[in-house]
Formats: structure tokens, sequence, C-alpha cells
């Protein structure tokens, strides 16, 4: 499984989230799901995550989540990997960009 | 049809556990079988000669032109004696010898070198670097230890066999690991380790620091006047504090939820000196959960040959070291830097947008085994071998125990190790400037 393969980008192109906020928010598990930061947004699929506190996401390492996350590392060399504030929003009608397409918006915006 | 050949005891290149107790059968010079390995050794061993990348490649307008070595390597170099501060950046996923050829580069270019540790474990160096390094071989923790704590990882999924090889393993001293040894793990989130460790601590997020104080001022006997911290009860840290000091022999593995969380290597420190102050009680250990398989080695040779561990300036010509100044999403997202040299890394799949947007309009040189992100908009793509499998080197496991890993299998035909081709691209640089 190579980082261009289909199997990556299904693997690192989702959020988990808590049974609470999806049916609060009445998301299923496989919805696309569109993720706003000050820093950026991302369209995901939502997948239910087992034993998250409810308002808590998980993004798996990679170009999705890297879309909404800053690059100050406040002088450490780290950027703000864990812990960032994110609105969750239904993004039905929606798409989840290929890696190539997304890889492509980063660096012509 | 030549016989099948059994190769035992071959030191997987994946996971800073590095096993080093993997069987591969070769046969028609493939590996074909994979014994002891967990799901990600497989992958590593069996997918070896799958999405490689065939030939050295320069990006035309947006079409990429296979070329000979010398070319790709002559494109490198002048790319690299043009540039005014180059970036070296990469070196976790490649041998100790490619990294001595980084630093020879990087001195000779005035260029800096930074290695991926800066987006993983690079505030726990800070972090040790402040307060001292309370390390353990893992042998000492299977043999010894009663208590074993993960703080922020998740090794059923990051490192496989970490858990049934230094813990649930029976030690010299700890004959049955299921009674003897107790597993705890304290995380934001249940994860599959949580689910099968004896206990499970889930904090609140970015309260990492606030919960590691207040365990080493319970451990040293003071009073706190709330009911929680972190979203734990006292009584559970009190609990948790009183398991620490009467453990025989505690360790503290720690991931990335402390390293990339609010605190950073104020997390660290604090858990380092958390260690310190059991160790007025009992002995107590801790160790980072150290990911690519060699991202120690990087660290160690880093500071063999430059002095300091990553984050490396040579634009003076000598080294100087400043995380947050010369790490590489620093140098991207200000824009300073005006070529990348990426070797066994893939920053593209790995930094955030405005560090990968500083990647727009520079020149990049990517030297890897396997196409990734990174390939995909890289000037200049060099495949190589992949070390551990098709070539040999020093490495170093999260302990800092250092391994040779074997040849095992030819790389395709016309690809070299990275030690090699960084050589080649030294010496065409030299005849470069020379001109």
């Amino acid at each position: 499984m190579g980082k261009t393969s289909r199997d990556y980008t299904e693997a690192v192109s989702v959020c988990e989230l808590d049974r609470t906020t999806m049916s609060v928010l009445e998301i299923g598990d496989g919805d696309l799901v569109s993720l706003e930061t000050i820093d950026g947004e991302v369209v995901v699929r939502a997948r239910l995550g087992r034993g998250l506190e409810p308002g808590m996401g998980f993004i798996p390492a990679g170009p999705y989540a890297n879309v909404i996350i800053s690059a100050d590392t406040w002088e450490s060399g780290m950027p703000d990997f864990k812990g960032v504030r994110a609105k969750v929003f239904k993004a039905a009608g929606s798409r989840v960009f290929s890696i190539k397409e997304l890889v492509a918006k980063m660096l012509e915006e | 049809m030549s016989r099948p050949q059994v190769l035992e005891n071959v030191v997987c290149p994946f996971c800073g556990c590095l096993c080093d107790d993997i069987r591969l059968t070769i046969e028609d010079g493939k590996i074909v079988g994979n014994e002891r390995g967990c799901a990600l050794s497989k992958a590593k061993f069996l997918q070896a000669t799958t999405d490689r990348m065939m030939s050295p490649a320069i990006l035309q307008g947006s079409e990429f032109v296979e070329v000979s070595l010398d070319e790709a390597v002559d494109r490198a170099a002048r790319i690299l004696a043009e540039a005014h501060r180059p970036l070296i950046y990469g070196l976790s996923s490649t041998e100790n010898d490619a990294h001595r050829e980084v630093y020879r580069l990087a001195e000779y270019l005035g260029g800096v070198v930074d290695n991926t540790s800066s987006v993983c474990h690079g505030p726990s160096i800070i972090g040790t670097q402040e307060s001292g390094e309370p390390v353990a071989a893992l042998a000492e923790v299977r043999n010894r230890a009663d208590l074993v704590i993960y703080w922020g990882a998740n090794p059923l999924y990051a490192h496989p066999r970490h858990v049934s090889r230094f813990v649930r393993a029976p030690g010299v001293f700890i004959k049955d690991p299921k009674s003897e040894r107790q597993m705890w793990v304290i995380d934001v989130r249940e994860t599959v380790t949580s689910r099968v460790a004896d206990r499970a601590i889930i904090i609140r997020p970015g309260t990492d620091l606030e919960v590691i104080e207040a365990l080493r001022a319970l451990v040293r006997g003071h009073t706190i006047d709330v009911s929680s911290v972190g979203g734990v009860s006292l009584d559970t840290l009190r609990e948790i504090a009183d398991a620490m000091k009467s453990a025989k022999y505690g360790v503290l593995f720690y991931g990335l939820g402390l390293t990339q969380s609010r605190g950073r290597h104020s997390n660290v420190d604090a858990a380092i000196r958390l260690v310190q102050d059991l160790n007025n009680y009992t002995k107590w250990s801790m160790m980072p959960m150290r990911g690519h398989y060699n991202v120690a080695g990087a660290n160690k040779t880093s500071t063999w040959t430059t002095g300091y561990p990553y984050a490396v300036d040579y634009s003076r010509g000598y080294p100087r070291y400043q995380p947050g100044e010369y790490t590489a999403v620093d140098l991207l997202r200000r824009r300073e830097v005006d070529a990348l040299l990426n070797v066994a890394a893939d920053p593209i799949a790995h930094f955030p947008r405005a560090a990968i947007q500083g990647l727009k309009s520079i020149p990049i040189i990517n030297l890897d085994p396997k196409r990734n992100l990174t390939s995909l908009i890289a000037t200049v793509n060099i495949p190589t071998a992949i070390a551990g499998i098709e070539c040999d080197g020093a490495v170093a496991r999260m302990d800092g125990l250092p391994l040779y890993v074997k040849k095992i299998v030819d790389p395709p035909e016309s690809v070299l190790p990275d030690r090699e081709v960084l050589r080649m691209i030294f010496d065409r640089v030299q005849e470069v400037s020379r001109q």
C-alpha cells in the first residue's frame, strides 16, 4: 500500500467522531463532512469512533489533516498536530478530493 | 528454479522496535515469506518491489522525463550549487552511512540539515536537553519492569510487536508477565492498546502537563486543593502516584501524545522530572516510542557529526542549532530556503499546508525507493535501494541500541543505495562549484 494508492487515500481521508456529535449533526457513518479551522477547510468521510469523548474528532496523520492545521510551531519546530479546534459540518453533495487534487490545491493557494 | 533460502534473525527496517528475529524466505531473488514479522513488517519485506520509482526522472513542464542517473545527479548538483540556502531534510528511513554523506554535503553547501524528528520526537530531545535522559534498554524492560505505562502512545497500531516482545513477554525476573507486570495506558481517547491494557486512564486533551505536574506533587507528598486534574479525579491520581512509587521497576514509554500536543517539550521535561522524583523512592526509566526505524540513528549521527541532534544550520560555515529557526517546517513557512534535498522522507504528506506552500516555487530533489507524495512534485526524482533489504547499514533502535541491517536481495537494476547517490551528488557539486 503506497502513498499514491487508493488504500492510503481511504485510510487518511476520514474523521472519527463520537456517537453524540454524529447524532446531533445527523451524520451517518461514511457520510461526507466538512472540517473548518482558522487555517483551512477540508472534506473527508465521517467514521464512528469508539471511545471518543463528545466533541472530539480524530483524523489520521496525512495530507487531509495537514490542510487544516497551522504551520506555526511556537518556536519549537513542531506544528500543532493535536488539539486543534475545528467546526464540523455535514457536507452532502460535496466530494473528497483525490490526493493529487489535494496536493495541487495546497500548492496553488 | 533455485531452492528457497531461509534467513534467520533478520532485522526489520520499519519501526523503532527494529525486531531482530524475523525469518525470511527468499526464492529466485525475491522475498516470498516473512515469519514472526507484524503486518507492517510483512508489507515492508513482501511488497518491497511494488510501487517503486524505477528510473531517475526530471520534471519538464508538467511531465516527468526519464533520464540517466548521471543526468539526474548533474541536475541535482547544479540545483544545490546554485542555491543560497538549501535545506536537506529526512534521513529517518535510511542508514547511518547515508547520513554521513548528507552532513558532508550540508557543510560544503553552507545549507541547513534537519531530520524528521523535528515533527515527531524533536520536543523529546529539547526536554532531554533541559532535564536529562533516564533511558533504559528494551531488554531491561522485559527482564525487570513490573509497571509499564504508555503515555500518549498507541503501540498496537504503530509498533505492533512492542507489547508482545517487551511487555507481555517473560523476562529474567518477571516469569509471568500477565500477573507480575502491569501495563497501563494514559491517553486522551480509547485506543486498541488501551483496550488490552490492565488499566486505561483517559485525560482531557491538552492537559498532559497539568496531570504530570499533579502526579509530581502527589509523589512528593504534597496536597492538592482540587477535586480533579485533566478530567481525572484526585483519588485516581493518588492511586496512580502510589502505584508508581511502590513499583519495583517502572518504565514510562511516551509517544506523540506528549510531543505534538499543547506543552510539547514542557510535557516531556515534566515527565522526565516525574521520573527523577520517582527515583527517590524506586527505580524508574522512560523512553520515547521512536517511529521510523532509524530516526533515533539520525539524531545520533547528527549529534556525532555536527554536535546537534537536528535543526542544524551551516550557513556561517560552522554548525548552529535552533529548533523553531532551522527546523524544516519553520524554514518553509518563512519561505527561507531556495532548494530542498529530501532523503528518505515525505514532507508533502506530513507538513502543514503553509509549509508545503513554501515548496511550490523551489526546486526539490527527492531520493527515495518508492513513489510518495513528494515524488509527485519533485524537480528531480532519484530512486534508491531500500536499506535493510537491498543494501546494508547501521541503524539505531528506539533505546539507542545500534544494529546492523543486512542486504537481503539485490536492488532493481542500476538502483544504488542512498549513500552512493549522495556521494555522486557531492562529487558533482564540487565539480560544478569549481567551474
